[in-house]
């Protein structure tokens, strides 16, 4: 089979999608999240295969993750990698902050426009 | 045990992935537990903040259930339950579909290898579509039941299998196939000498619950027939690879190619609220049409509004409207007694019928909740 016969299976349904928020974008919003929900409990049931696959292998992995203390370097390391992704997931309230610090407003970006259009 | 065991295995039963599965598992997670808080959180929302605000305001109650779902659709909290509803409907379907995409050829490949001993299949490439069916996807199934991707495609089967299973949470038994089962033991307890040769399974699908007559009447010739393609393929080497003599054909319900008197028990599972008001007495029609003199029609589906408090109706007609079910709320307003008297059925020879469900007992819920949580069915039943 050539690449341009291969089928794809169908991934959404016909028919208009109806909205149940005043603001649609909370509808993108929800179901974006219940997408990463799904995900995320998708995660916690693959680390759980992990532990039973080491348990039947004689590494009672659950059991050492319980009592496993981090030493110092590593604890550091953890708080480190931990304000990085509160960091990334909580970007655009940094976006935001830095716009209005450095009075980026809308206006001044139709200036920007305006100007590159006329020099 | 609070999961449901997976779907019995078969010639043409997908593989599914480590993360797949938890993905389905999820998603049958969600719909038993959030969906069912959510909604008994809506109907508190309805009873105690939407109605008695109409009233005030109004100073009479809801007139009907259409003014009644139009009040609740302003409360935020029905507001976001029902956002979420549509995404967990979605992300059900999208936890089978996109586990599909990757493996969909070599279905096929398995599909076209299996040699058939038993029945047959029989497909009909000019058969047209109604608008009924394709007009949109029914319960938001991605291709809806008559996508035929082409090349011995069986897609739309694998997605309409497993998600049944997702969305009923494994109710249907290891087999899908509660609803057929109901329907035999109907026939053996009301009719116990009844003995079909001939059965006809109208808008059977993957043939889950077309296979449970053909076990009750193993001397009977068991028909199904549906308006999918790639649903009677996947249908047909589900029903062989189990040992299961089934001859399927792409028919239309409302006019089949079948002589009259060609059978002696016509039924159908929950198909009359997925047609229209023009081709529901058409396929009571064609059913006694084919039926010999003396023969049985056992219609599956599900109950009426008559039924339904105030609530549930309204729980319902949100299917209409949020979950691509556009026959839904009409289906449930219909006198099918009158229905059946307009399609050639004499007066008084239709029953309205109820049959206890099995409930497979797969959850954590307890047997009031869960019998609650499954809606009632009722049998259109006649003798010609």
């Amino acid at each position: 089979m050539n690449q341009s016969a291969k089928i794809h299976v169908p991934q959404t349904a016909k028919g208009h999608r109806p909205s149940f928020f005043d603001d649609p974008a909370n509808d993108r919003m929800m179901a974006m999240m219940m997408a990463l929900i799904t995900e995320v409990s998708v995660l916690r049931d693959r680390i759980d295969t992990v532990e039973a696959i080491a348990e039947k292998k004689g590494i009672m992995l659950a059991r050492e993750i319980e009592t496993y203390i981090p030493d110092p370097a590593r604890a550091d390391a953890r708080e480190r990698t931990r304000q990085e992704f509160l960091e990334r997931v909580l970007y655009i309230f940094q976006e935001e902050a830095e716009d209005v610090a450095r009075n980026d407003t809308a206006d001044a970006y139709e200036t920007a426009v305006k100007v590159s259009s006329e020099n | 045990m609070l999961v449901p065991p997976p779907l019995a295995p078969h010639g043409i039963t997908p593989e599914w992935s480590h993360d797949d599965r938890s993905r389905q598992s999820f998603q049958r997670t969600l719909r038993e537990t959030v969906i069912r808080k959510l909604s008994a959180g809506s109907r508190v929302v309805f009873e105690k903040r939407v109605k008695p605000k109409f009233e005030k305001e109004h100073g009479r109650s809801f007139k009907d259930r259409h003014e009644a779902r139009k009040e609740m659709r302003k409360d935020t909290f029905y507001q976001a339950h029902l956002s979420i509803q549509r995404s967990a409907q979605e992300l059900m379907w999208a936890s089978v579909t996109y586990a599909l995409e990757r493996q969909i050829s070599d279905l096929v490949t398995r599909a076209k290898e299996t040699k058939a001993k038993l029945g047959t299949l029989t497909l009909d490439p000019n058969l047209q579509i109604p608008r009924y069916i394709d007009s949109l996807d029914i319960h938001c199934m991605p291709g809806g039941y008559t996508t035929d991707l082409g090349d011995g495609d069986v897609a739309a089967g694998a997605i309409y299998e497993q998600g049944s299973y997702i969305y009923g949470s494994g109710r249907g038994g290891a087999y899908g196939d509660r609803l057929g089962q109901s329907i035999a033991r109907h026939l053996k307890r009301v009719y116990p000498d009844f003995k079909p040769t001939r059965i006809l399974d109208m808008g059977c699908a993957t043939g889950n619950n077309t296979v449970p007559l053909a076990d009750a009447f193993p001397d009977a010739e068991v028909h199904g027939i549906d308006l999918g393609a790639a649903l009677l393929r996947y249908a047909h080497v589900r029903a062989e690879s189990m040992g299961k003599k089934v001859h399927f054909s792409q028919q239309n319900a409302e006019k089949t190619n079948f002589a009259d008197e060609s059978f002696d028990l016509v039924i159908s599972n929950i198909l009359f609220h997925e047609t229209s008001r023009t081709a529901l007495p058409r396929i009571l029609a064609e059913t006694r049409r084919l039926l010999k003199p003396g023969g049985l029609m056992v219609h599956l589906e599900v109950d009426q509004f008559a039924s339904l408090d105030l609530w549930r109706q309204i729980v319902f007609d949100a299917e209409t409207y949020n979950n691509n079910e556009p026959f839904w709320s009409t289906y449930r307003d219909m006198d099918l007694e009158k229905v059946a008297e307009s399609a050639g059925w004499p007066k008084g020879s239709v029953k309205l019928d109820s049959e206890p469900m099995e409930h497979m007992p797969v959850t954590s819920q307890s047997p009031a909740q869960l019998k609650s949580a499954v809606p009632g069915f009722l049998l259109i039943t006649g003798r010609k």
